[in-house]
């Protein structure tokens, strides 16, 4: 009884006083020529893009842009610090053997976890407790996976699809990574290009 | 005194040029002849459009509000004959502030009477009758826009920039807007218009250059702050120079194609390091329509802040009665329809060489793609346990050239039939393995100069398609797979 109460209290006062609703609004475009595979906001207001050739920490508000050395058949992350996923890949002739390996470094280059694995996969999301995985090559069955580094576990996942809303962004365009506090979100429109927005 | 401020303020408050007389003339067609003048223009990007009363005049004269670009054609009918279509008047660019009007077709313009500015008005002033001739508009900047020597010799414009001159912008800030001003040479060059007939649809293909970055001295304007001893601030904006910019500005361009001011969906774009191209599919004609490339321009300089600005080129287009596709390739698409690519042929990212070109099919009919005999079938398996082709159909054609179709979900040809261009041979699907993984849904497809996969050639330089239409599937997620033999890197 006291909570349909509450219920009915909150509903009116929530009639009467609407919240305003956040709206994002362009602030300008990262002028990159690359599509990140992933975005870590490593504080405020510094993001690090990562591609399989090109990494680059980028401020978000003084749009300072300083890349990172690149790494070979490796992928950048961040987790309490940089780190970086290298793989490996070889041919096999039996489901019994592993095609590839995966290691995960430190910024200092110190190895802190090695796994062999079948199929052939590529990192694209670099931490030091969990590593997401894709199939190598575009041509084969698309699916995901984790590997989870301190049950030291692989499995395939669902594969997600969702997209947030937010007031302000159009539909032809994809949110590809937002601040924890969502004062900030990276876009990628229509035309490939790669915008902040900011939260009026 | 004071009448002296009091005239001052309401001058400011309204520009000298409220408006601007054009005439607009064209070709006498004879008796009988009717014209009915139609201006288009653009307000915050909706199209306006103005229709004249018809007239028998082979010219009017027309009056202009707005600072803005207009584009004018004329059409032209004889009621007896049925003749009727259009005859271009042009499109020109009026400043009503500065009372310019010229063909150039550059955005916003927005320019300052205070001090501030004065100079550069007067720069600016030119004789009447010089106005509205090509040489004020196209002039080339001379003496005064020159930066000073830096001292040591060396440009202090940057390098790789191909333009040479300076570009002199206006920018002004107000409530987080920013308009641009500018008359600047983009290096905006249309080098290709080709308008093709491919019976059940028309593309028209824009190829062009431009400049990847300008020269440029840019000045920044915002509106004072109302003060009670400044009377030129107490009635509207009264704008001044808060911040200047020199150096390298760079152009950043996606482009579009507008039909009858409208930005047409259906377009594929490419932007490399000088050059573009921009490519749509039309249903109908759009001959007579009012074809234009509407380029989109972002651009950003960083004076004590940073600044972004929008700006917008368009050109129009002459398209021409549509041409037939200029091909004598012998061999058809494989599908009844065009379907995207995961991987193109030749040297890949994934492949070197990959010898076929994989189309991301699920499940669908899989056609000759010209007259000949099937010579294998069955479930290849080259690679054993690990790398196999799947089901798999090969034809040998006329011509004694071989097209051959792997992974697939069934096929319903047999060994020695006799197949014709576009017949129905299978269904692709997903059947082999790579490395010991399933496939994902798709067909391998290989043309090659005889029975051997080491004779395989590129499938684009037999197959009679519109190969523009066949886009690279996901390459925003798999960017690797634009690379290879793809007729259209950016897609």
């Amino acid at each position: 009884m006291v909570k349909k109460i509450l219920t009915v209290i909150t509903t009116i006062i929530s009639l009467l006083f609407p919240t305003k609703e956040s709206v994002y609004i362009k602030d300008h475009i990262i002028d990159i020529s690359f599509i990140p595979v992933n975005i870590y906001w490593i504080d405020d207001s510094n993001i690090l893009l990562c591609s399989y050739g090109q990494t680059f920490i980028y401020n978000t508000i003084t749009r300072g842009k300083n890349e990172i050395e690149t790494c070979e058949k490796c992928i950048y992350g961040f987790d309490q610090g940089l780190v970086y996923c290298k793989y490996e890949h070889r041919v096999i002739s039996s489901t019994k053997e592993f095609s590839t390996t995966i290691y995960v470094y430190d910024s200092r280059a110190k190895l802190l976890y090695e796994r062999n694995l079948f199929p052939t996969v590529l990192p694209y999301k670099c931490t030091k407790r969990y590593i997401s995985l894709r199939p190598a090559y575009s041509f084969l069955e698309r699916k995901e996976y984790v590997l989870d580094i301190s049950k030291d576990s692989f499995k395939e996942v669902s594969i997600e699809s969702k997209q947030k809303i937010f007031n302000g962004i159009t539909k032809k365009s994809t949110v590809i990574s937002e601040k924890v506090d969502l004062e900030r979100l990276i876009v990628l429109d229509e035309y490939n290009r790669i915008w902040v927005y900011v939260r009026e | 005194m004071f009448p002296a401020i009091l005239l001052s303020s309401i001058l400011a408050l309204n520009p000298v040029w409220e408006s601007k007389e054009r005439r607009l003339s064209w070709p006498n067609y004879g008796d009988g002849y009717e014209y009915v003048v139609q201006i288009f223009t653009d307000r915050e990007y909706t199209q306006l459009y103005i229709e004249s009363e018809t007239t028998t005049n082979t010219w009017i004269g027309v009056t202009l509000y707005d600072t803005n670009l207009y584009f004018a054609r004329v059409r032209y009918s004889n009621s007896e004959t049925e003749d009727e279509d259009y005859f271009p008047l042009g499109q020109f660019y009026l400043n009503l502030e500065n009372g310019y009007l010229g063909e150039d077709i550059i955005y916003f313009p927005p320019l300052e009477e205070d001090e501030e500015v004065e100079d550069l008005i007067k720069d600016l002033e030119v004789d009447d009758e010089k106005k509205d001739t090509d040489d004020f508009i196209y002039s080339p900047i001379d003496e005064r826009d020159q930066l000073p020597d830096s001292g040591d010799g060396e440009s202090v414009l940057g390098e790789s920039t191909k333009a040479k001159e300076l570009c002199r912008i206006f920018l002004f800030k107000e409530k987080g807007e920013v308009d641009a001003s500018f008359r600047c040479d983009l290096g905006v060059e249309l080098k290709k218009v080709e308008y093709i007939n491919w019976g059940e649809y028309f593309t028209l293909e824009i190829k062009g250059t431009y400049f990847k970055s300008i020269p440029s001295y840019v000045k920044i304007y915002e509106c004072k702050k109302r003060t009670v001893t400044d009377p030129s601030t107490w009635f509207g904006c009264k704008k001044i120079l808060v911040d200047e910019y020199i150096g390298p500005l760079p152009l950043r361009f996606v482009g579009n194609i507008q039909v009858d001011g409208k930005v047409y969906p259906n377009t594929n774009w490419g932007f490399g390091d000088t050059e573009f191209f921009v490519k749509a599919k039309f249903r109908d004609d759009i001959s007579r329509k009012d074809v234009r490339l509407r380029l989109e321009l972002s651009s950003y300089v960083k004076g004590k802040e940073w600044i972004d600005f929008l700006a917008y080129i368009r050109k129009t287009l002459i398209t021409g009665k549509a041409k037939a596709p200029d091909s004598n390739k012998p061999f058809s698409f494989p599908f009844e329809k065009y379907i995207g690519v995961s991987q193109w042929h030749g040297c890949t990212v994934y492949q070197c060489p990959h010898k076929g070109i994989d189309f991301g099919s699920y499940k669908e009919k899989v056609l000759s793609i010209g007259d000949g005999k099937v010579v294998s079938t069955g479930y290849d398996k080259y690679g054993g346990q690990c790398f196999q082709g799947g089901r798999y159909v090969i034809v040998k054609h006329i011509n004694g050239m071989h097209s051959t179709y792997f992974h697939l979900d069934s096929y319903s040809v047999k060994v020695g039939a006799t197949v014709k261009k576009g017949s129905v041979i299978g269904v692709s699907g997903n059947s082999g393995k790579w490395n010991c993984q399933r496939l994902g849904y798709h067909l391998h497809f290989e043309t090659r100069k005889n029975r051997y996969s080491s004779s395989h050639v590129n499938p684009i330089e037999y197959i009679d398609a519109d190969w523009s239409m066949v886009p690279t599937l996901r390459y925003k997620l798999f960017p690797g797979r634009l690379s290879g033999d793809n007729p259209h890197p950016s897609f």
